[in-house]
């Protein structure tokens, strides 16, 4: 099931070999750590590009992450329930 | 030598690709709300189950309530289309887009000591590895019989037809499998009991010109496998012939004001990308989904009487088509396309656009400078804002094919 949230969140990332990856973020006063990468892709917004970022938790969710060049926020945008 | 590769299931298994929890599940992408929307393409494993595109969501629901629905976004399927053209540009610099999924790759000369069919399993294997999807390839000596060939083996499919076999090729497959030919096509030809490409290779030429116009020598050349078109690559496509955004309404609409509050919104995203493109327009057409007895598509046109890329103009026009043809019953969606395209530059630098020293000639460019910075939905007319209204929060508008082109252009600049 997919919940569709759009809330702002905080994240610690790497920036590293023309990559973002996501260490570990906080929503709703709950860490989520030990993030594993799985898929990234990139939409235009005019000049600045938004890049979404799917991540593996220890749980079974798949969590969307969303970063915007523009302003520099972070948002969870999506999370995939199994 | 010429290829034709499909990616599989293209929408269904990009979702796959970007979450493993998906994989080998029944995934079906629809349009929102889920509720009330189509299915736009379904997993291989949902298909089992008679899932198809275009079936409404509730009776795909009945076929497998259990399936996993997820909303259609275009966005990521544009960045996976642009992901699978760097694998495919690595082979040939002469490659065209046929659609989001879909492109020609023309590789005539170019590796005279490789076997084609080698070739072809060497970029699926590179597509799988690097993208975790699935392409089905077809060979042949022109598009047509490439494209033709791709889809004979689905999905994960390759299959080569070698110039001499052209013929024995196409006789068993359906007509329907030929590009262009559409279901109003198929049913005339089942008329006059053509039902395969041995069938229709049988009625002469005059009888198909009679029946479909010029369509009916395309029809004759088709039977034989014979398709001269090159394969055009990205930076020698011509000119769009036309451009347009079109947009399918949650819930049915009977107000005029909401109606014409969309015609505007879908006018000004029209004229930005004519005028980004340095385009002018000739004519409008609207495309009217309204209510009459089930669901029609209606289109109308009509040319203006001098070339404009004016948000004013095209509204306008789109609007006076409407109110001309709307039989004042419930609409659920609707388009506005300019045709009849032209450059700016054809049109010779006598023409301004819009007059510099005009209001128009200072708060359209600085408007277009805005929306180039920070996206086409950053800035609107106060009528566009019915449309959001009447189109709900999500409310969004397509016009995923030249979309794709620009970011296609992009990726090769």
């Amino acid at each position: 099931m997919i919940e569709e949230i759009g809330e702002s969140i905080d994240v610690v990332a790497a920036f590293s070999a023309g990559k973002i990856s996501p260490i570990l973020f906080s929503w709703r006063h709950r860490r989520y750590i030990n993030l594993k990468v799985i898929s990234i892709w990139s939409e235009t917004e005019g000049d600045a590009k938004q890049f979404h970022i799917s991540v593996l938790t220890d749980s079974s969710n798949l969590y969307e992450l969303c970063f915007r060049t523009r302003n520099f926020q972070w948002t969870l945008a999506k999370i995939y329930h199994e | 030598m010429i290829l034709h590769i499909d990616a599989d299931a293209f929408f269904a298994s990009v979702e796959q690709s970007y979450n493993p929890l998906l994989r080998g599940k029944s995934v079906v992408v629809c349009g929102r709300p889920i509720a009330k929307g189509i299915v736009t393409a379904a997993s291989y494993e949902a298909k089992k189950f008679g899932i198809k595109a275009g079936m409404p969501i509730f009776e795909a629901k009945k076929l497998l309530p259990g399936a996993i629905y997820i909303p259609v976004d275009i966005p990521k399927y544009l960045d996976f289309s642009t992901k699978l053209l760097k694998i495919y540009l690595q082979y040939t610099k002469i490659l065209e887009p046929y659609s989001i999924d879909e492109v020609f790759l023309d590789l005539t000369g170019q590796y005279p000591d490789s076997d084609p069919e080698k070739l072809a399993r060497a970029i699926k294997a590179q597509v799988k590895a690097e993208l975790g999807v699935t392409v089905s390839v077809g060979i042949g000596p022109n598009k047509l019989i490439a494209k033709i060939a791709s889809e004979y083996q689905k999905p994960d499919g390759l299959f080569l037809v070698n110039p001499k076999e052209v013929l024995t090729f196409l006789a068993a497959q359906p007509v329907e499998s030929c590009p262009g030919i559409g279901p109003k096509t198929t049913q005339a030809l089942k008329t006059l009991n053509v039902r395969t490409f041995a069938d229709l290779i049988a009625i002469p030429e005059g009888k198909l010109r009679l029946m479909f116009g010029v369509n009916g020598f395309k029809l004759y050349l088709a039977a034989r496998g014979i398709d001269d078109s090159p394969v055009i690559a990205l930076d020698q496509l011509p000119l769009e012939k036309s451009m347009g955004h079109e947009t399918t309404f949650p819930n049915w609409i009977s107000s005029q004001e909401q109606i014409e509050g969309i015609l505007w919104e879908l006018s000004s995203k029209v004229a930005f990308r004519l005028r980004e493109r340095k385009l002018l327009a000739q004519g409008v057409r609207i495309k009217i989904k309204a209510k009459s007895h089930g669901s029609t598509k209606q289109t109308y046109d009509k040319r203006f009487s001098g070339p404009t890329a004016d948000d004013g103009e095209i509204a306008y026009l789109a609007v006076h088509l409407f109110l001309m043809h709307w039989n004042r019953k419930a609409v659920k969606g609707i388009g506005v396309t300019a045709f009849a395209l032209v450059s700016m530059e054809s049109v010779g630098e006598q023409m301004h656009l819009f007059p510099p020293d005009s209001v128009k000639g200072e708060l359209i460019p600085a408007i277009d400078s805005i929306k180039q910075k920070y996206g086409a939905g950053i800035i609107t007319r106060g009528t566009n804002l019915l449309a959001s209204r009447a189109n709900g929060k999500r409310g969004k508008t397509i016009g995923p094919g030249s979309n794709a082109n620009r970011n296609l252009r992009l990726l090769i600049q």
